[in-house]
């Protein structure tokens, strides 16, 4: 199997988690994903607490940058599998608000479409850690994620 | 480009230069090692920073695209220091938010460069704005905007930074 294999298939049939494992920096990074047996949830997806996220040296907590970059993926792969898409969706901006200090400690994250559009699809992250009524950060992000050919 | 190689302007304190050393120095942990972010050089109200590419940091393996996550945290970084750097004490500057627009595809191979710069400082808030390139073409550009943490929180960060250091010297000797 590969990511173009995963990627004709219709999106209910491409679990998260076996997207996620064919990019690299998700891997990299450690980034799971849960989905509920009934569908009805949105994917939960899971950053493991890792002292390879760690920013300022002298404070136990998490970098803004690994944060960020762990909710963009997020969106990329909510996106992957929920829409009939067949190339992985162009990032164009991603606007965050830190909302409290992520320690070094686990942090989820669930993603909403706002708006999917023909060729701009806007999504909405929100991710916390212990509390799930405690946001550390919310984002949002502006996709390109028609069938793009090559530019 | 290694730390002892990058640019300090002189004018910056004593103890924020020792910051910066410890940061860059501490190779072998965290985020920046994780990401191969260095340090290109800093002074009172700018910051630059690199990034090496691995292909551990692909974002999209059909285009071999670098993952718009590792230069996120690269702007941060540039961004937040220029920050720091820019107070009297040495403490950190908590991003309040960021915005990055990716103006095209980054390669997986060539150095990635951020400088971080700050337009404007109020008795609360830094208010910054960066740009990424490689191979001299502009890759990202990005706002955000920085908590300015007061005096006195900034001298107690200063002193718990300075402590870190001594231990962190110590245990290295």
């Amino acid at each position: 199997m590969t990511l173009q294999n995963l990627l004709s298939l219709p999106p209910e049939q491409r679990q998260p988690q076996q997207l996620l494992d064919f990019i690299p920096y998700a891997q990299m990074m450690g980034v799971c994903a849960q989905v509920a047996e009934d569908g009805s949830a949105p994917i939960l997806f899971r950053l493991d607490a890792n002292e390879l996220h760690m920013g300022n040296p002298t404070l136990p907590a998490m970098h803004g940058g690994a944060l960020s970059g762990f909710m963009e993926l997020a969106a990329a792969v909510h996106l992957l599998s929920t829409m009939t898409i067949a190339r992985y969706p162009k990032l164009i901006d991603f606007a965050i608000d830190y909302l409290s200090a992520a320690r070094l400690d686990t942090v989820f994250c669930t993603c909403e479409t706002l708006r999917e559009g023909k060729n701009l699809t806007a999504v909405q992250v929100r991710a916390w850690q212990r509390d799930p009524a405690k946001p550390v950060a919310v984002g949002k992000a502006q996709f390109l994620c028609s069938d793009f050919s090559e530019s | 480009m290694s730390y002892q190689e990058s640019q300090l302007e002189s004018n910056l304190p004593e103890t924020h230069q020792k910051f910066l050393r410890l940061m860059m120095g501490r190779r072998s942990e965290g985020h920046f090692s994780a990401l191969n972010i260095d340090m290109v050089g800093c002074g009172v109200g700018w910051a630059e920073m690199s990034l090496a590419p691995t292909s551990q940091l692909i974002g999209d393996p059909m285009s071999g695209a670098l993952h718009s996550g590792p230069i996120t945290t690269l702007l941060d970084s540039a961004l937040g220091i220029a920050a720091s750097v820019s107070l009297n004490r040495m403490g950190f500057a908590p991003t309040i938010d960021l915005r990055v627009d990716h103006l095209r595809m980054a390669n997986s191979s060539d150095l990635l460069v951020a400088r971080g710069e700050i337009v404007h400082l109020t008795r609360n808030i830094l208010f910054a704005k960066g740009v990424v390139t490689q191979n001299d073409v502009q890759i990202a550009v990005a706002v955000g905007n920085f908590v300015r943490l007061s005096d006195d929180v900034l001298a107690l960060a200063e002193a718990h930074i300075m402590s870190q250091l001594d231990a962190i010297d110590k245990a290295r000797q």
